[in-house]
């Protein structure tokens, strides 16, 4: 038998019968629910349901995020795996080690790109949106703390400990609390078992201390290996942004990993991933124990978004700006044209955004679209032609619901125009690029199908008149 | 000839329950790929989440393809990086199986009796990187060819094939009695 025809059978007894399956049935009626929705609200132009968040966690920038804590857990994983060269080694690995301090725990501050911009409209300057990430780690209490701020917001908090794992929603079901809390654990729908019983007695299972990401232990392994086998070496030196740096080189299984080292204070300031994401390191320090923050996320921390939107049409405008004036107060418009697209239509909408779980009571609004170019013969935007489309809303939180599903962070400043560029070789429908500001108080969305587009209709946005 | 994902995706534009026809067709699909990936109340939620995501994106759909499933898998792959944790946690889970520490043994050949070959394909799986784990799995589990798995990842159908290999390669060498014992070796030092 090989591997492949070992893997199909690995795990396929976990879906179980699906016929009749609540659960099946249950997503069935969201599913129509969504449909019947629309189907009743005609002609509903777009609709944004927003990918609900995690019960247990909520994980934003997913991948991005994966690799930024990658890449922050490979510089603990540089200093854990080196720590019994300390006393030994005079090399750059034991300069670096020396720069970081003694402390029992590890204080690491790092930024990355997001891959999302600012656009500054006044200037017209663009700048990346970074995430920062924190992290305290101390092994000998066995306790880590995660957090990651877009703009000063919290966006991801996780806190690790004997006591179990812990989010803004709360505990992170594991197997140790499912051990002892058997029936509260069947009733939240989830076991260590693929049978799926948890049984009705507590009893005892010992939790592992919080270490690096089980998927990333590949990573600490490599290091370690790496640097047993004296395949981590010197790698000459250079300048970033005018900072002299020396380089360590570790090769891992993912590829190459470069370590800048401040070529004076023997500080690691950048670490080049193997797959071209660079984290720049703001602070690397072995701080004593009092020093960490080792708190529970508390859950107003994370600010709580609606998870589903939607906009009925109420009312066709004329396309002029003055129409649009009149039947839209504090209107924005990006001109009778943008970029050889013509305004199509303009349309007020009833918006309505609802929270998961029902976390809080729906929200309602009136909002406004305009579109640029060709509409199919439904009202659609044409995805074969280029395209345009602004929407307003009368607050950030119903244009997070409706019009842009995706948005993180902290809101745009006036004058700022925060967007998510079409990456190049991207098509289809991630291929949208959309941006986003608020003007008066007006939260005014872009969505376009390509970046000159949308640019130029964020530059363009104006009081309609 | 029936009606194809295509056809009834086109047709939803204008009549949204036509959609259903979709989600009547894949959900189980969808279902069980997600299953055995995260644990299932995890993937009851996302199942719903991948319909109400490919509903909303469906004016983007490309109409020459005649099914919708890699596009459907697209949806769930993206999906599921959110979730990419619970995977994780799921796999080190299915991972220790065999060395719960209420029942271990001294004798590292009794370890690996126990430990069969599940926890070994779990700690694979774990060494994969997500866009290996992504493709094999595909391939593996939603039976969708290279082509498709390049529709459903966006990618070059090139990077699918070398991507497979490699991975391939690494749940191989996981499955030898060699890594078996040293796995075991470790788990009892």
């Amino acid at each position: 038998m090989d591997e492949l025809t070992t893997l199909k059978e690995f795990r396929a007894d976990v879906s179980g019968a699906l016929a009749g399956d609540p659960a099946r049935e249950q997503a069935m009626s969201t599913i129509r629910a969504l449909i019947e929705k629309e189907a009743a609200a005609t002609p509903i132009r777009s609709y944004h349901p927003r990918v609900r968040q995690p019960r247990w966690h909520k994980l934003v920038l997913p991948r991005r995020r994966l690799f930024v804590v990658a890449l922050v857990a490979a510089a603990i994983a540089v200093i854990l795996a080196v720590l019994p060269m300390r006393q030994s080694s005079p090399s750059l690995v034991g300069q670096a080690l020396a720069a970081i301090g003694s402390g029992s725990v590890l204080h690491i501050v790092g930024e990355m790109p997001t891959g999302r911009q600012l656009l500054d409209l006044r200037s017209d300057q663009t700048k990346p949106v970074m995430q920062r990430e924190e992290i305290w780690f101390d092994e000998s209490r066995g306790v880590r703390r995660d957090v990651t701020r877009i703009g000063g917001t919290i966006i991801d908090d996780t806190f690790q400990s004997k006591e179990g794992g812990f989010t803004p929603h709360g505990i992170i079901y594991d197997c140790t609390w499912i051990a002892a809390h058997p029936t509260a654990a069947t009733k939240a729908r989830v076991s260590c078992n693929l049978s799926g019983d948890n049984g009705t007695t507590p009893h005892s299972v010992p939790r592992p201390k919080p270490t690096l990401d089980p998927g990333l232990a590949g990573f600490a392994d490599s290091y370690r290996s790496a640097l047993a086998s004296g395949a981590a070496h010197e790698g000459g030196s250079g300048v970033i942004e005018g900072q002299a740096v020396d380089w360590l080189v570790f090769d891992t299984k993912q590829g190459s990993e470069r370590v800048a080292l401040d070529a004076a204070t023997h500080k690691p300031i950048l670490i080049n991933g193997p797959n071209a994401l660079k984290l720049r390191v703001t602070t690397i320090e072995a701080i004593d124990s009092a020093g960490g923050h080792f708190q529970k996320p508390t859950p107003d921390e994370t600010p709580l978004r609606p998870s589903f939107g939607r906009a009925t049409d109420q009312q066709t405008l004329p396309l002029s700006g003055a129409a649009i004036a009149a039947g839209y107060r504090d209107a924005v418009w990006a001109g009778s044209s943008v970029g050889g697209l013509p305004l199509a239509s303009a349309v007020v909408q009833q918006l309505v955004g609802s929270y998961y779980h029902r976390a809080r009571p729906s929200e309602s609004g009136v909002g406004l679209q305009l579109q640029y170019g060709s509409l199919t013969a439904n009202g659609h935007r044409d995805f074969t032609k280029p395209y345009l489309t602004v929407s307003e809303a009368p607050n950030p939180v119903l244009a997070t619901a409706y019009m842009w599903p995706e948005y993180v962070g902290t809101d745009p400043r006036p004058g700022e125009f925060y967007f998510s560029p079409i990456a190049a070789g991207q098509t289809g429908s991630i291929g949208l690029a959309v941006g986003f500001t608020i003007i008066n108080g007006h939260a005014i969305s872009v969505q376009a199908s390509s970046n000159e587009l949308l640019l130029a209709a964020a530059r363009a946005l104006t009081a309609a008149k | 000839m029936g009606e194809t994902d295509a056809t009834a995706i086109r047709a939803s534009l204008a009549d949204g329950e036509a959609f259903f026809a979709v989600v009547e067709r894949h959900f189980e699909e969808i279902s069980r790929y997600l299953r055995r990936r995260v644990m299932r109340e995890i993937a009851d939620e996302l199942a719903a989440d991948v319909f109400a995501t490919a509903f909303a994106r469906r004016e983007s759909y490309d109409l020459l393809r005649d099914s919708a499933l890699p596009w459907l898998y697209g949806i769930t792959s993206n999906l599921l990086r959110n979730r990419l944790r619970h995977e994780l946690r799921e796999l080190e889970m299915l991972a220790r199986v065999a060395v719960d520490p209420l029942a271990r043994s001294s004798d590292p050949l009794d370890v690996v009796l126990r430990t069969g070959v599940e926890p070994a394909l779990a700690r694979g799986l774990l060494g994969l990187s997500p866009e290996e784990r992504d493709v094999l799995l595909l391939y593996a589990w939603g039976d969708l060819a290279y082509e498709e798995i390049a529709v459903a990842l966006d990618l070059p159908v090139g990077t699918v094939r070398s991507r497979l290999s490699r991975a391939r390669s690494h749940i191989r060498a996981s499955l030898t009695a060699r890594a078996e014992v040293e796995e075991a070796s470790r788990w009892m030092s």
